[in-house]
């Protein structure tokens, strides 16, 4: 028998170069199931290429990744997104001229793999539904028909987090959710990521440093590429490294 | 011996005159591109057109050597206007690459038009400007073709300066490079495009004059020669300048020697199975775009 | 409110509410009206011109999969409909296949040639996908042009009279009503079933394909294998009313693979409206009828047709259906509000 707390992900010595530039060098962590694992640091400390060696978006130079158990390490990305690895995007980007629903339904249609696109219309009904109680839950109905690209920034973001969602992952990576939010949005997007994770495992990078503090049940935080430390949230802050980190930076 | 000496050079020169040719037509296409992002579909009429402007030009009793300085000129200003009349307008919507490049292909096909209803849809020939020829090394070389190849390489060499070497070409790479940027350290982008769309058809044009006298004027001729300048543009990269002249010599240089060998019928199929090649392994071309590289 | 419309989500063959499809009902019933007429005044000549229209119509429906629903532009969708036509000329003519035959037969040999150049194609993005499709229609004309074999310059000639058995009924294409019928019935068909597929999981795919081809690996489809599928329907549409050619004008010449074909049906698909399907019917029935108008005045109809192309790329994006559609709509809320 496995065992059952084997973590969602893990990461082994993960390294990317761009050019002559290392971006990633030699990263290893794990994520553990149902809880929020951040990544920080401060500008160009690789959290985003981090994200997208992971996401399968950039190949990787050297290293591995394992996902909820089996080796992950060059899947091709929407391989991986049908293995339950989903991600949100920091410059948001989704279906610009099909409107919200649309986007959400054909983030839901992920899962009816047997139909292929073609068949059955069972399974299009059920990412019809689902696409509506997403709507409910991110408080989107009454853009239900508005076009994503004319969303406010805000709710472009909630969106993003949604259609991330509707093909109900088991492990969510968010790059920066509250990016250019307003206060009174972070904190709504707070409570969100809280809720999603209740059921799957979520993993984000984010800027805003109360925020992490309060929702994150781990913390790998990088410097230059490489991982400076990873702890508890409590752990973390009181690091000595990190704050000189932080501080040398801002 | 006397293969090589009355079959295999004449050939290899009689393709080079068709690569220098092809490279002006390409070259206009290529900065276009690179500046602008915009296929231009109507870039082979616009050779046609100055090959149309030439018949008048000369009709009404102007001199060949005139021509070919006039036609370039008045070129200029078609290529302004249909930059800022018909570009302009859609440049800035979402779907502007495919708009545009339906817009330049109903000018191609309106200009097609005209040119049958204005000259008739008949070959119109001109007299060659510079009779006789000379004999280099044993080799034959028609005096009107050695002066296109000068002619040609000193504008493809003028256009290099102009862009590489000059203070108005580093506006045009800033432009291509970061449009923004370009834009807030005082570039005015605008005329940058206008006028460089204006350049790239100006070349076109004198092409157009520049092969009268060889190939004639007819109404499709535009639209018969643009498929290898596309596939020269591809090859080389597109809006790379080095790139389209070194693919021009190039694939003209496989057409013209392959068709001693093969059917000429086959000789296109063969250079587009080239660029098809390249695309495979190299799709954003052989060498990189103006801005970047 | 919302609510109600997304649980309607499921599309069915002919809906309420749907302008496309009240579009293509109305053009049901003028085609019926213009039969009835035709036959009464014993005219063929405008059912020949009809059927051409409807030929070309198909051409059109199969740019727009790709440019309306995948955000492929093809300007080399010739390439196929000349395949089909060249088969069927072939089947009919030294087969003596009949008709069925020689309309599986295209499509038969339609799918691998379609597989293989959309494999190169669609490697290639935006504009380079165009220039490819450009360049593969561009090189088949040539050769076309020079085998002896397939006519050269001079095409194909002497297909002789066809006729369709549907079991119960038989057809004689050579009777030029009857083909306008059946032409009619494959556009709608070919029109309906299309909408349906575009309406289904797969065209949904195609939609955020041409939205933001990037994204669609972050929803677990690999964009490719659409697209593929895409290229190979659109050329299969393509060749299918391709394959009627020869049956309405027993012979077909090189001219169908031109870039004119390929370049008319992306007018007749703009003008029309793009991302409607039913647009480009529409389209092509304009073309048709001002070519054949402008054509008997002057023979400079290009003109004529390449300015109204522009002005239609200008101002009225999205055509003749997008017009027609936003009218439609406005009328419909205006009537559910009172």
């Amino acid at each position: 028998m496995r065992d059952p707390f084997y973590p969602i992900l893990s990461v082994a010595g993960l390294t990317k170069n761009f050019g002559g530039l290392v971006a990633v060098q030699d990263v290893n962590f794990k994520a553990q199931r149902s809880k929020i694992t951040s990544i920080i640091g401060p500008n160009g400390a690789g959290k985003s290429t981090l994200f997208n060696l992971v996401s399968g978006t950039l190949p990787l130079d050297a290293g591995m990744v394992t996902f909820n158990g089996s080796n992950v390490t060059g899947w091709p990305v929407h391989t991986l997104n049908r293995a339950g690895l989903a991600r949100s995007f920091q410059i948001t980007t989704l279906f610009p001229d099909l409107d919200v629903f649309e986007n959400l339904r054909l983030g839901a249609q992920t899962q009816d793999l047997s139909a292929k696109g073609f068949l059955p219309l069972r399974h299009k009904k059920q990412a019809t539904i689902k696409a509506e109680k997403l709507m409910e839950r991110f408080d989107l109905q009454d853009k239900a028909h508005i076009l994503a690209g004319t969303l406010s920034h805000g709710e472009q973001r909630k969106l993003e987090i949604a259609v991330a969602l509707a093909s109900e992952p088991k492990l969510l990576l968010l790059d920066e959710p509250t990016q250019g939010m307003s206060h009174g949005d972070t904190l709504e997007a707070e409570e969100l990521i809280k809720d999603v994770s209740s059921g799957i495992s979520v993993m984000l990078i984010e800027h805003d440093i109360d925020m992490v503090m309060g929702i994150s049940d781990w913390i790998v935080v990088m410097h230059q590429g490489r991982k400076l430390f990873e702890g508890k949230p409590e752990i973390v802050r009181d690091n000595p490294d990190v704050r000189k980190a932080y501080l040398g930076e801002n | 011996m006397d293969i090589i000496q009355f079959v295999l050079v004449p050939q290899i020169l009689n393709g080079l005159t068709i690569g220098i040719a092809v490279v002006l037509v390409a070259l206009g296409m290529t900065i276009i591109f690179g500046l602008l992002d915009v296929i231009n579909m109507a870039h082979g009429e616009f050779y046609a057109l100055g090959g149309y402007l030439a018949i008048s030009l000369l009709a009404c009793g102007m001199n060949f050597w005139v021509t070919l300085l006039a036609v370039p000129l008045l070129m200029l200003p078609v290529g302004y206007l249909t930059e800022r009349f018909f570009i302009q307008r859609v440049f800035h919507s979402q779907d502007r690459h495919i708009l545009t490049l339906l817009l330049t292909l109903g000018i191609s096909i309106i200009l097609q038009d005209i040119f049958k209803l204005g000259y008739g849809p008949n070959t119109l020939r001109v007299q060659m400007p510079i009779s006789g020829g000379t004999e280099f090394f044993g080799v034959f070389l028609p005096n009107y073709r050695a002066f296109i190849l000068v002619t040609g390489s000193l504008i493809i060499l003028g256009t290099w300066f102009l862009i590489y070497k000059t203070s108005l070409g580093a506006m045009i790479r800033a432009s291509a490079f970061d449009k923004e940027m370009a834009g807030s350290l005082g570039v005015p982008v605008r005329q940058i495009y206008a006028g460089t769309f204006a350049f790239g058809v100006a070349l076109a044009g004198v092409s157009g004059v520049l092969l009268a006298p060889l190939y004639s004027v007819f109404p499709t001729m535009g639209h018969d020669f643009i498929l290898m300048a596309f596939v020269v543009v591809i090859v080389g990269g597109m809006g790379s300048l080095v790139g389209t002249v070194v693919a021009g010599l190039l694939l003209t240089q496989v057409q013209s020697i392959s068709s001693l060998f093969i059917s000429p019928a086959l000789a296109e199929p063969l250079v587009f199975s080239i660029m098809i090649v390249v695309l495979i392994f190299r799709p954003q071309g052989l060498f990189g775009k103006i801005g970047t590289g | 409110m919302t609510q109600k419309t997304h649980t309607i989500a499921v599309p069915r063959i002919v809906s309420k509410n749907n302008a496309g499809h009240f579009m293509a009902v109305v053009l049901a019933v003028a085609a019926l009206v213009f039969y009835l007429i035709g036959v009464v005044i014993g005219e063929v000549f405008y059912f020949r011109l009809a059927c051409e229209a409807l030929i070309f119509s198909g051409l059109a429906m199969s740019v727009d999969i790709l440019l309306g629903y995948t955000g492929l532009l093809s300007l080399g969708q010739a390439l196929f409909f000349g395949l089909g036509a060249y088969t069927s000329t072939l089947l009919l003519r030294d087969w003596q296949t009949g008709f069925w035959l020689a309309l599986i037969g295209s499509l038969l040999i339609t799918a691998p040639i379609s597989l293989l150049c959309g494999l190169i194609a669609i490697r290639a993005r935006g504009v380079y996908f165009v220039l490819i499709t450009f360049g593969l229609a561009q090189v088949a004309a040539k050769s076309v042009y020079n085998v002896r074999e397939l006519g050269a310059s001079d095409g194909l000639t002497g297909v002789s009279v066809v006729t369709a058995d549907f079991l119960l009924f038989k057809v004689n294409l050579g009777h030029a009503p009857s083909l306008f019928l059946l032409m009619m019935v494959l556009t709608l068909s070919t029109y309906f079933i299309l909408d349906y597929l575009m309406h289904l999981p797969f065209g949904r795919l195609l939609h955020a394909v041409r939205s933001n081809e990037s994204r669609v690996p972050f929803l677990g489809f690999n964009p490719q294998v659409y697209k593929i599928i895409a290229y190979i329907l659109a050329a299969e549409i393509a060749a299918l009313f391709g394959a009627f050619y020869p049956m309405l004008r027993g012979f077909v010449s090189p001219e169908l693979l031109f870039f004119d074909t390929s370049t008319n049906a992306v007018i007749a698909c703009i003008i029309g409206g793009v991302g409607t399907l039913i647009g480009p019917i529409f389209g092509s029935l304009v073309f048709t009828t001002v070519k054949s108008i402008v054509g008997s005045y002057t023979e400079y109809h290009v003109l004529v047709i390449g300015t109204l192309f522009m002005l239609a790329v200008v101002f009225f994006p999205k055509g003749i259906a997008g017009y027609f559609k936003s009218r439609y709509d406005l009328l419909h809320r205006k009537r559910e509000n009172s």
